[in-house]
């Protein structure tokens, strides 16, 4: 069952792989260096805003039926596909299983994302064998154990999934009778896994599926049914898709299931799965996306079926001088964007969160995999190139299992000649090996492996990905500002001490100029920008929240944070009109350049610590006062208004204001909120609404304003916190929908309390 | 209870206790039936908007004083849905299109195209046009503003524009010349302790003339404020005998302690501090401008001289950096280490280099 229902899904990608293989030929000498995880969604998402495909999801229609529909579908739609360019075997549609194990799996991979495409078209071009198979759809995972994804986090998924499926946990012996079942089911309905690509998400999803004999219904979506022009079925995605949601919400009626002979497919628990989105980012389909998710949340029978939605957010590593208005492109919805604030608050939902694979887990997979693939163990790469592949995948398996793929063939090409040899300069070569690039020294674990440096240019070329530091090393690289001939330099990498000192000595500064001096730094700026982790002025932020804590004297804060602001300035990204990635780069220059330059040195060490921004929390807190003072405005417009009709109408005069308008919000926060707080707090009448209790000042402290929570080695970045930053350089939008919900509530209070605005004297203007 | 703000405003010419001259040129307006555009502009507080109204009144009767809220939505010609609030009557329209940012062109094209295409329905109403009021006029984009120049000429018949602004500086000078432009300036101090006794004599007691100073000295001119001081100090105190702490709003004592404690110490510590603070009026919704304002004016009354032109100086030059930035925090923490800077300096060797 499960099996067939995925050929449905794959008879769209394969499609789709067959038409990217021509193109990722052309440019497969330079697919391997622009592979990086941290692209392939933006590119993803750019592809649907810029041509929106229509999204096409497949019924799983009952087994016996299945394969003659999707053999004459896939008919028709050979008709209507361009022919394949020469050269490429169309796929199967249905792969011949090969192995019990492979077949579940097989097509997983090529749903995800696009990424997978250039990769198929890779394997498509003969680069390693004859059967044009991805490692990671012919080793995925079998059993449970076998996942890459930590015990825990498949514990909670599998939980969740009998939870919402059967109505008990997992590890609990069914409760007698089923209506306390329906009881917890009906709170399970959307599981929310993100992550970034390449951990395992949906690997994890078909195997518990499968393992619990699950039938899955998946929504894919289809490219080409808009280009061929007139004469498809015009349908727009969205609303195809809350069809396809309201379709396979129940079970498939008594008429479809008498034509599954043998098989009790009525019985067999559904699921649904999305994987591939909607175009969310434009507003009325996210609008009508929400709705029908809600819609799903709230119809809930002992019948229906749960859903499970799968969205793999963009990575942290090497986005340094990416703009803000590329991420506004480029899919960087979290869970409120994805669900909507109903159905992600809403008692319904679940979010489970997948992490990077770290290092070891990788390996272990590797391994494994390598052991599957590569029967003879003569022919195996040597450990450290595995773990060198970890290291430098990012946490990202699927992209590791590609590297060790490609360098697995290329070494079979090579075998006949010279591959011994290259073999033997693994073992024999020792002592460290440091990468001339931007690794950090200290963050970049990768350093200290034992590879030869031709296997490390291989693997440079093949699994080139953009290396990024660690946040905290990326703040402490510069707070610490080491320069050459620093006190206690003992630790430091005599290599690259070496190479600084080598550099020729720079021309003494007049007399005037003495204090812009300073020794040599040994922060090497052309490699370490680029190993930003987070974008550029995310990274402002951070650095401005803790160099204080580096610097001795006013007058450094002071010349630091005038490079801060000259950046700021400079960073015009925010502005529609004039974004400029150059800006941004620049931007970053000057904040790294600039906090170098004013920091002391060496830098006092007094334990400081590196906090995170206050900056995000303080956003936070002014939209939502923001909010809360439209509300305010509109409640006073609507008193104002009130007694202003009250008095027109010859109401007592003496007691009633008579103002009706707008305030404007400059006033309201500034005058009129914090004066009204203090007579209302004197006499006792209320003159506000409870909701600008938050618009108070807290009395003035000597204390520090919040508790802030300290970075360590092993935090990422919050994604959340950056798309605020992003908020906070918009020019006040973002706020338009909530103020106008603010006001929607007001109207109906009103409707609610006050009598006088009448359903038809809204229209009696004209 | 409604606020002595709202309570004690003169709701037509006859009652506004100054700028005569103003509401007679007013009065005469409404009655000759040739009412031009207008654009009120003055300061925060001078009664601009409550001359509006009483123009308002005078042009079609009380019957401009029934009003009603309504919701518009217009859509962009990105498919953006906005939503603006109106507060209408039967003769007139207010809006502030400012509220939707970049969008206002939209607004103010759709509304007045509206209203200018309809004639008036009622036909009792004593003008044939309707009025438009848009407010913070000097907020609008310059293309909202050019489309409006565009309608001003054409929907002359049917329709008149006032506009309300802080100043004519930020306002396209077609729009300017199309308009009479009437300026509203901030009461004196004489006309505004005859608006504070008008209101203590209706509330029935006596206004002690030290009072009176004290609110006049925090008010600087903005009627509003002075009224909503004056009520507070009210309550504070019934009797408002002896000594009176004014009742300002908290953001300004807050500022005023953040300015103390710059004076007290200047180190990387107390910036630290006073980043917290900075944070948490920002939060609130205090705009960073008039926080930088307040900030170094309680600076310069505090500190000698010579060094008053400097902090002027730094916090003009940050302020327009805030301008053009996006992070506020950066600019208002760097405005205050620089002042730091330069207190520590001239306390160090007791004279300061010229800046700049």
């Amino acid at each position: 069952m499960a099996p067939t229902s995925k050929s449905f899904s794959s008879s769209s990608s394969s499609r789709k792989s067959t038409l990217t293989s021509s193109s990722s030929r052309s440019t497969s000498s330079s697919t391997s260096k622009s592979k990086s995880a941290s692209s392939a969604p933006t590119r993803k998402m750019s592809n649907m805003s810029s041509f929106q495909p229509t999204l096409n999801f497949k019924p799983s229609p009952s087994p016996s039926t299945s394969t003659s529909t999707s053999t004459r579908k896939d008919e028709e739609d050979r008709k209507l596909m361009p022919p394949p360019p020469p050269g490429t075997k169309p796929k199967p549609l249905v792969s011949p299983p090969k192995s019990t194990n492979g077949k579940g799996k097989s097509r997983e991979v090529i749903v995800v994302d696009d990424d997978e495409d250039e990769d198929q078209g890779l394997g498509s071009n003969g680069l390693t064998n004859d059967k044009a198979q991805m490692w990671t759809d012919l080793y995925a995972p079998t059993t449970e154990a076998e996942l890459a994804p930590g015990k825990a986090r498949i514990a909670k998924v599998k939980n969740w999934l009998h939870e919402s499926l059967f109505g008990y946990p997992f590890d609990v012996p069914p409760p007698p009778g089923n209506v306390n079942r329906d009881k917890l089911r009906k709170y399970k309905r959307i599981l929310f896994l993100s992550g970034p690509a390449g951990v395992g998400k949906t690997t994890t999803m078909r195997l518990l599926c499968q393992s619990l004999g699950v039938e899955i219904m998946e929504w894919g979506e289809s490219v080409e049914e808009r280009s061929l022009g007139g004469g498809i079925d015009r349908e727009s995605s969205i609303s195809k898709f809350s069809s396809f949601i309201s379709r396979h919400s129940y079970p498939s009626l008594s008429m479809s299931s008498q034509h599954t002979s043998s098989q009790s497919s009525a019985t067999k628990p559904r699921l649904i799965l999305l994987t591939s989105l909607p175009n969310l980012s434009h507003i009325p389909t996210r609008e009508a996306f929400h709705s029908s998710l809600l819609t799903f949340c709230q119809t809930f029978t002992s019948l229906s079926c749960p859903m499970v939605i799968i969205h793999s957010d963009a990575g942290s590593g090497g986005r340094a001088e990416e703009s803000w208005m590329e991420r506004d492109r480029g899919g960087r919805e979290g869970s409120l964007e994805v669900l909507g604030r109903e159905v992600r608050d809403g008692p319904w939902c679940q979010e489970i969160d997948f992490l990077p694979l770290a290092p070891t887990f990788l390996n272990k997979a590797l391994l494994r995999v390598m052991q599957i693939a590569i029967p003879k163990a003569v022919d195996r790469p040597s450990q450290a190139t595995v773990q060198l592949i970890a290291l430098s995948s990012n946490g990202d398996l699927r992209s590791a299992i590609n590297s060790l793929q490609l360098v697995c063939g290329g070494r079979k090409d090579a075998s006949k000649g010279k591959k011994r040899k290259s073999r033997g300069d693994d073992e024999e070569e020792d002592g460290p090996k440091k990468r001339g690039s931007g690794k950090g020294s200290r963050g970049g674990k990768g350093a200290k492996l034992d590879v030869s440096k031709d296997l490390r240019a291989v693997l440079d070329a093949v699994t080139r990905k953009e290396q990024s530091l660690n946040l905290f090393h990326a703040l402490g690289k510069v707070f610490y500002n080491k320069r050459l001939d620093d006190p206690n330099m003992d630790d430091e990498d005599e290599e690259v001490l070496e190479r600084i000192r080598k550099l020729p000595p720079e021309k003494p500064l007049p007399d005037h100029l003495q204090e812009f001096s300073r020794r040599k730094s040994l922060v090497q700026i052309e490699s370490f920008i680029p190993t930003i982790p987070i974008d550029a002025s995310s990274f402002a932020l951070w650095i401005h929240q803790s160099f204080l804590n580096y610097c001795n004297e006013i007058e450094e804060v002071s010349a630091g944070l005038d490079e801060l602001c000259s950046a700021d300035v400079m960073r015009t990204d925010d502005d529609i009109w004039q974004s400029s990635t150059q800006a941004i780069s620049y931007a970053l220059h000057l904040t790294v350049r600039g906090t170098l330059m004013s920091l002391p040195s060496p830098v006092p060490r007094r334990s400081q610590k590196v906090v995170k921004p206050q900056f995000f929390e303080s956003f936070r807190l002014e939209r939502d006062n923001t909010s809360a003072l439209d509300h305010v405005a509109g409640y006073i417009t609507r008193k104002g208004v009130a007694a202003g009709n009250a008095f027109a109408d010859g109401g007592p005069s003496d007691v009633v204001g008579v103002w009706g308008g707008t305030v404007n919000k400059r006033v309201l926060a500034g005058e009129l909120v914090p004066m009204m707080v203090k007579i209302q707090g004197l006499s006792g009448h209320p003159l506000l609404p409870p909701s600008a209790q938050s618009l108070c000042l807290p009395p003035y402290s000597t204390f520090s304003f919040r508790s802030n929570t300290e970075l360590t080695v092993k935090d990422e970045p919050d994604a959340e916190d950056e798309y605020e930053a992003t908020a906070a350089g918009d020019d006040g939008l973002g706020n338009v929908a909530s103020q106008s919900q603010e006001w929607d509530e007001d109207m109906q209070d009103k409707d609610k309390e006050e009598d006088w605005l009448m359903e038809d004297d809204i229209d009696d203007w004209d | 209870m409604s606020l002595w703000v709202d309570k004690y405003r003169p709701r037509s010419l006859d009652e506004l206790h100054y700028h005569p001259e103003l509401s007679s040129r007013l009065r005469s307006l409404a009655a000759s039936g040739d009412f031009p555009h207008i654009l009120f502009y003055g300061p925060s507080g001078a009664g601009k908007k409550t001359r509006i109204m009483c123009t308002l009144r005078e042009l079609y009767g009380p019957g401009v004083e029934k009003l009603r809220i309504d919701q518009r939505v217009f859509v962009t010609p990105s498919n953006r849905k906005l939503d603006v609030n109106v507060v209408q009557s039967n003769y007139h329209i207010e809006l502030t299109p400012s509220d939707v940012g970049m969008y206002d062109r939209v607004v103010i094209q759709d509304i007045l195209k509206e209203i200018a295409q309809t004639q008036q329905v009622d036909l009792n109403a004593k003008q044939r046009f309707k009025v438009v009021i848009i407010n913070e006029a000097d907020a609008l984009t310059r293309d909202a503003q050019a489309a409006l120049r565009r309608t001003m000429e054409k929907y002359m018949n049917n329709m008149r524009l006032i506009l309300c602004a802080n100043s004519t500086s930020k306002i396209i000078a077609p729009i300017r010349s199309r308009c009479l432009l009437v300026r509203v300036a901030a009461p004196s101090d004489d006309e505004m302790t005859k608006v504070l006794q008008h209101v203590a004599k209706k509330e029935r007691f006596s206004l002690p003339s030290p009072v009176t100073k004290s609110i006049l000295s925090t008010s600087q001119g903005n009627l509003r404020k002075a009224l909503l001081v004056f009520e507070a100090m009210k309550m504070q105190k019934p009797d408002l005998s002896g000594d009176i702490e004014v009742a300002k709003p908290d953001w300004e004592t807050y500022c005023s302690k953040i300015a103390d404690s710059i004076i007290q110490e200047q180190s990387a510590q107390r910036l630290l501090d006073v980043r917290g603070k900075i944070y948490e009026l920002l939060s609130h919704c205090i705009p960073p401008t008039v926080v930088l304002k307040t900030i170094s004016e309680r600076i310069v009354d505090k500190v000698d001289d010579a060094l008053k032109p400097q902090i002027v100086h730094w916090a003009a030059y940050y302020e327009l950096r805030m301008r053009m930035g996006s992070k506020k925090i950066f600019h208002l923490e760097a405005f205050i280490a620089k002042v730091m800077t330069v207190y520590k300096q001239f306390n160090m060797i007791g004279y300061t280099e010229d800046y700049e």
